[in-house]
């Protein structure tokens, strides 16, 4: 090449541009020609000097205020909640626990009871009639009352047939006299002690009074409207679980391949994946959400190839695939992510599917280990955060290793100072609770590798790290791992 | 070949940018903590204006989020953001031409890096190389200076400028081959 064809590409040379063949020809160039040399290192000079200016920075509080002030301007802050606060969360949280309460006592109460409930009659009478809620469909009102009629005549004669004492009012005369003193004289025939199943009336409400016990006033509200009363048979409404504890394990093998999101406050909400194993089930709970739910009591954990799946209440639970036939160093970072994929709840994160041939790893602790060696103290904290949730079995070595080998090879002090120039860590010392909380659950052979204990802690520090980057990447965005309701390994 | 930091960046983003779009404003708020210095960076180069630097950010990330349905998570997320960034800025100074002469009134000392060299002749030498360098490139036409700050401060490959300012690789490289023969003749004489 002479030198007219080596200066049109020495611009490309200098900006990295050149291919490997024509690169090694203009550098051999240049070992011989001073002035194309010359003109390269005019090329170089320039291009280092331009990288070189450095842009004025307008400061901290500058960064910090960007973001809100950018937001005022989305089209979506139009269509936001007014802004509450935190403490208001927990302020509805708390209301939101209270109704839920009050809502499982009752149903728990109704559950308790066969399907029919009994009217006890004055005189000590009493005859057992079940409501019948049909589809409310408006008839005319002249046709309502005409059905009304047939059927209470009907009940009437029924009744009759079964009274020996007419003359009492009492018993279920009771529907004749019903139809007496209430219905036929009101438009609607009015549901009298309509309570749910198995509750018991005290007396009738004569004249339309208004119900005495809380069981009779929200059973009416939960019986709604029914047309009339009738007599019939009906059966045992077919149970549907209220959450994932109620379901056996048993119906849940084989049933997970694709694990789908499910709130376990809202029972309808719920499914469960296609192949569940019992004897290695994982679960996540978005913290994001949890954070906002005051938790309740800390969940009992079941143990035993029987035992269901734990539930924690108002969380929400994922349940994970089945791992049971793959070895336990791919079920890592992999499988989360496929996981967090399939839901959406979280990044993903996959260290396992990145060729580059130093992190071509499987274990967690080879991971962090060529983190350690080929990336700053803050990747290889940002990947701790990520193996403390890993699920972990207790005689495996896992993150409780990386984690002393982090504190051997940087020592608490340089892991203290590098969790202060992470952006967003005010409170480096979490990083350490983190790991003596994580230890101290390994150390305990608790097959949950998040304790209570740390999920309570991390909600009530708000313990928020961020990346490099300054994203938040840690509780808010990683879903966190609780890992084996049995005793049995992964294996 | 992406690093693995670069994955999770990746995958960070694709699950922000999944939040926002079911109307998490939150998440919008993070990816722009997340790359507002780096798009800063590049708009102020070409502006060298704070003030115009700021409300071009704005612009920006107002129309990131009004276009965010339209990203396709299987690129990478900052470069998509970048085109934008650097589109609203050509525009601007397209608009506003009398911009372009603004900035070397407002370079003064404390943006050149003294770097820590052991003879401060050539500390001199090299901040006064410097500041010829920012004159004369901020004396470019506006499409040859787009370019050589994208190549030499944003390090850009020719490919990505191309991309992003919807030109051919070729354009891109005469573009740049004539603002550098214009600096090295403002140069000559360093």
């Amino acid at each position: 090449m002479n030198c007219d064809e080596i200066r049109k590409s020495l611009e490309a040379f200098i900006d990295d541009e050149v291919p490997e063949p024509a690169r090694q020809k203009i550098q051999h160039h240049l070992t011989s020609c001073d002035d194309c040399r010359k003109q390269a290192a005019l090329l170089a000079r320039m291009n280092l000097a331009s990288r070189s200016v450095k842009v004025p920075n307008p400061g901290r509080e500058y960064w910090k205020a960007l973001p809100a002030r950018i937001s005022t301007q989305l089209p979506f802050v139009s269509r936001k909640r007014p802004a509450v606060s935190y403490r208001m969360y927990y302020r509805l949280a708390a209301v939101a626990a209270a109704c839920l309460i009050i809502f499982v006592i009752t149903r728990s109460v109704h559950k308790k009871s066969p399907a029919s409930f009994t009217v006890e009659a004055p005189g000590d009478r009493s005859t057992e009639v079940v409501l019948k809620e049909k589809a409310v469909t408006k008839k005319p009102r002249k046709q309502q009352e005409e059905a009304e009629h047939v059927t209470l005549e009907r009940s009437r004669e029924e009744s009759d047939s079964e009274m020996e004492d007419k003359g009492s009012g009492a018993g279920i005369g009771h529907v004749t006299d019903l139809a007496k003193i209430g219905i036929e004289e009101q438009a609607e025939p009015r549901l009298l002690g309509s309570a749910g199943r198995g509750e018991k009336i005290v007396g009738l409400d004569e004249g339309g009074a208004k119900p005495e016990s809380l069981a009779q006033a929200s059973a009416s509200g939960l019986a709604g409207k029914p047309e009339f009363l009738e007599e019939v048979n009906i059966s045992e409404p077919e149970k549907k679980p209220e959450s994932l504890a109620d379901i056996p394990v048993s119906e849940l093998e084989g049933k997970a391949d694709v694990m789908q999101e499910t709130t376990v406050s809202e029972p309808e909400e719920k499914s469960v994946s296609d192949k569940t194993d019992s004897a290695h089930f994982y679960y996540h709970i978005d913290l994001a959400d949890v954070i906002k739910t005051k938790r309740p009591a800390s969940p009992s954990v079941p143990v035993g190839d029987s035992a269901p799946p734990p539930v924690l209440k108002n969380e929400k639970i994922v349940v994970a695939a089945d791992h049971r036939e793959r070895p336990r160093e791919e079920i890592g970072f992999r499988d989360i992510s496929t996981r967090s994929e399939n839901v959406g709840v979280s990044p993903v994160v996959e260290p396992a599917a990145v060729s580059t041939p130093q992190i071509k790893i499987l274990s967690p602790v080879k991971i962090a280990d060529a983190v350690k060696i080929h990336y700053n103290l803050s990747d290889t904290l940002f990947v701790l955060q990520h193996l403390l949730y890993q699920p972990v079995a207790p005689e495996s070595d896992s993150g409780a290793v990386t984690f002393t080998r982090l504190l051997e090879s940087y020592g608490k002090s340089e892991l203290r100072k590098t969790a202060m120039r992470i952006p967003g860590s005010a409170r480096p010392s979490a990083v350490l609770q983190t790991g003596r909380l994580f230890l101290q659950g390994v150390q305990k052979k608790n097959l949950y590798l998040l304790q209570p204990a740390a999920l309570n802690f991390y909600q009530r520090e708000k313990v928020i790290l961020q990346d490099s980057l300054g994203a938040d990447v840690y509780l808010q965005n990683v879903e966190i791992f609780k890992a084996g309701v049995s005793t049995q390994s992964p294996e | 070949m992406p690093t693995i930091t670069q994955e999770w960046n990746n995958k960070l983003d694709v699950w922000l940018i999944g939040k926002v779009l079911n109307g998490n404003a939150r998440a919008f708020e993070r990816l722009v903590q997340k790359y507002q210095q780096h798009v800063y960076r590049t708009i102020i180069r070409m502006v060298k204006d704070h003030g115009t630097a700021d409300d071009l950010i704005q612009q920006t990330f107002i129309k990131v989020y009004t276009n965010l349905d339209k990203f396709d998570t299987a690129y990478p997320f900052f470069p998509w953001i970048r085109r934008i960034a650097v589109n609203e800025t050509l525009n601007l100074l397209k608009s506003k031409s009398e911009q372009r002469k603004k900035s070397i009134e407002s370079l003064d000392d404390k943006h050149i890096p003294v770097q820590a060299w052991d003879n401060p002749l050539r500390n001199m030498e090299k901040k006064e190389f410097i500041r010829q360098l920012e004159r004369a490139v901020n004396d470019l036409p506006l499409e040859q200076k787009t370019v050589f700050i994208l190549r030499t401060q944003e390090e850009m490959s020719y490919q990505e400028i191309a991309d992003d300012l919807d030109i051919s690789v070729g354009t891109v490289m005469s573009r740049l081959n004539r603002a550098r023969c214009k600096l090295k003749t403002a140069l000559l004489d360093y």
